[in-house]
């Protein structure tokens, strides 16, 4: 449940949203994505409604959401990055299958390509789901807790790749639960504990007085 | 062909499209609804034998698939409440329709001859003898031009669509943003699953029809971990079990009394359990 969201988020940065258990991080997202039913209010990117700019939207649920035990390979899921760009019909062509063995490389998941999902530890679930939305294509990336479950050499990683995205002109959102990560790698927070407590530069929202207001 | 004949084709049609369609069904995790639409088709059969005024197997076919896609439609409906979760909401519909179907024959139609061995177990023996018939021509058993197209339709179906069955099962949230049409053809499946348990229904009767949708793939998933093979192995081992029951029933029929040809069909379900038991201690062991 939230109140009273008030909420823009700027382009081509890197944004966490960040508050305690229960806030209602997760909950913002998917009501923005219309996952969940909103009571009351809009959610427009670029000024649009979602249904218009589906194509430029990216999004990578909570790792409790995917059926892990679906017999399909890491290539095979990453390779879905290419249905919504595709359609019904069309069958992806070689300069597709190129990006996607580009992504796959950059990510370390070509060793993993014919591996079924099942067989995945926490960080490679993550690398091969973040691989899918890079092969979307999409401006806009959002990712529910992308980080919860992974090693340290994934982090840096996955933290590596999202910078050189946001470098290129990309906007990616993070539902995030580690503060101490967040100084160090995002340019923009949103604080949340049912309402938008504080949001702005890292270093404007995560100050005691907030924080006190959100972990209290 | 002689009957016999006629009764090894609609077995095997009949194995194939429900482990075609149950393979995806399983996966989805969507089993129960297969339990759920062979109980709530009841009122659609009743309903169209109010309307034809006799027992047809056309009419009977659409009013079942009528009853099958009321059950999934109230049971979307159901899940935008409380009831997030599909298989609470299906507990709710099917147990209501199945009971209205009950209701409306005992009391409508308590004249009409029920029989529940035809109805768990089906009249595979006596389905050759219902013939498609244009003007004074037999174009072969009734059965098989219901279950022939609709093999070759769940074959299309599958195959044309097949990545966007996959990404809906696999991740539903990522279905429903990036490829709305994906979660549309989620639907589909389980309207082709209302026509495979319908036209199986005269075939090899419900519980048969429940077991060959599930049970070929849930054995052979302990078998593989890729796809394709799992499709092929759902495929051959619901054809082995239904050979070797039809097999195993021919055989009893010398033995035993002909008269009891029907009830020794199901030897198909030992075959299975057997299959089930061995998969399960499988599993706990590994």
């Amino acid at each position: 449940m939230l109140w009273d969201v008030d909420l823009d988020l700027p382009g081509s940065q890197l944004t966490a949203i960040v508050g305690p258990n229960g806030a209602g991080k997760s909950t913002l997202v998917r009501a923005a994505l219309d996952l969940v039913p909103r009571q009351a209010g809009s959610a427009r990117f670029w000024d649009q409604p979602l249904r218009d700019v589906r194509s430029r939207i990216a999004f990578v649920p909570q790792k409790q959401e995917v059926d892990w035990d679906f017999p399909v390979t890491v290539r095979d899921v990453v390779l879905m990055g290419l249905t919504p760009r595709l359609g019904l019909f069309r069958r992806p062509n070689g300069e597709h299958l190129q990006k996607v063995d580009e992504v796959m490389e950059r990510l370390g998941l070509q060793p993993l390509a014919k591996r079924p999902i099942s067989h995945l530890s926490g960080g490679q679930q993550q690398r091969t789901f973040l691989a899918r939305a890079m092969v979307q294509g999409a401006e806009l990336l959002i990712m529910d807790e992308p980080f919860a479950g992974v090693d340290g050499p994934t982090e840096e990683l996955l933290f590596a790749t999202l910078q050189s995205l946001r470098d290129q002109g990309h906007s990616i959102v993070i539902v995030h639960h580690d503060l101490e990560t967040v100084a160090k790698n995002f340019d923009h927070v949103v604080l949340l504990k049912r309402e938008i407590l504080a949001t702005g530069s890292p270093s404007s929202v995560l100050v005691d007085s907030n924080l006190r207001l959100a972990y209290g | 062909m002689t009957s016999s004949g006629w009764v090894v084709v609609i077995i095997l049609l009949t194995c194939v499209t429900c482990s075609l369609v149950g393979c995806f069904l399983v996966l989805r995790r969507s089993a129960m609804t297969a339990d759920a639409v062979s109980h709530s088709v009841l009122p659609g059969i009743v309903f169209a034998f109010w309307i034809s005024g006799g027992l047809n197997l056309f009419s009977a076919f659409l009013g079942a698939v009528g009853a099958g896609a009321l059950t999934v439609g109230l049971t979307k409906w159901l899940t935008r409440f409380k009831l997030k979760r599909e298989d609470a909401a299906l507990g709710i519909v099917f147990p209501a329709l199945f009971s209205v179907g009950v209701i409306w024959v005992s009391v409508a139609y308590r004249q009409v001859h029920l029989d529940t061995d035809a109805i768990l177990l089906g009249e595979v023996l006596l389905a050759p003898f219902e013939q498609l018939q244009i003007g004074t021509t037999s174009l072969g058993p009734v059965s098989v031009w219901l279950l022939g197209p609709l093999l070759v339709l769940a074959t299309g179906y599958l195959k044309l669509f097949q990545k966007e069955l996959i990404l809906e099962s696999l991740d539903p949230s990522f279905a429903k943003v990036s490829a709305p049409a994906a979660s549309q053809i989620g639907s589909g499946l389980t309207l082709l699953l209302c026509l495979a348990v319908v036209a199986s229904f005269t075939a090899v009767g419900v519980v048969l029809a429940i077991a060959l949708l599930i049970v070929p793939t849930a054995v052979g998933r302990l078998w593989t971990d890729s796809l394709r093979l799992l499709i092929w192995l759902s495929v051959g081992i619901a054809c082995l079990a239904g050979g070797l029951g039809l097999f195993l029933a021919f055989g009893l029929n010398l033995s035993v009394s002909g008269r009891k040809g029907k009830s020794s069909l199901s030897p198909p379900m030992y075959w299975r359990s057997i299959l089930r038991a061995t998969g399960t201690t499988r599993r706990n062991a590994g």
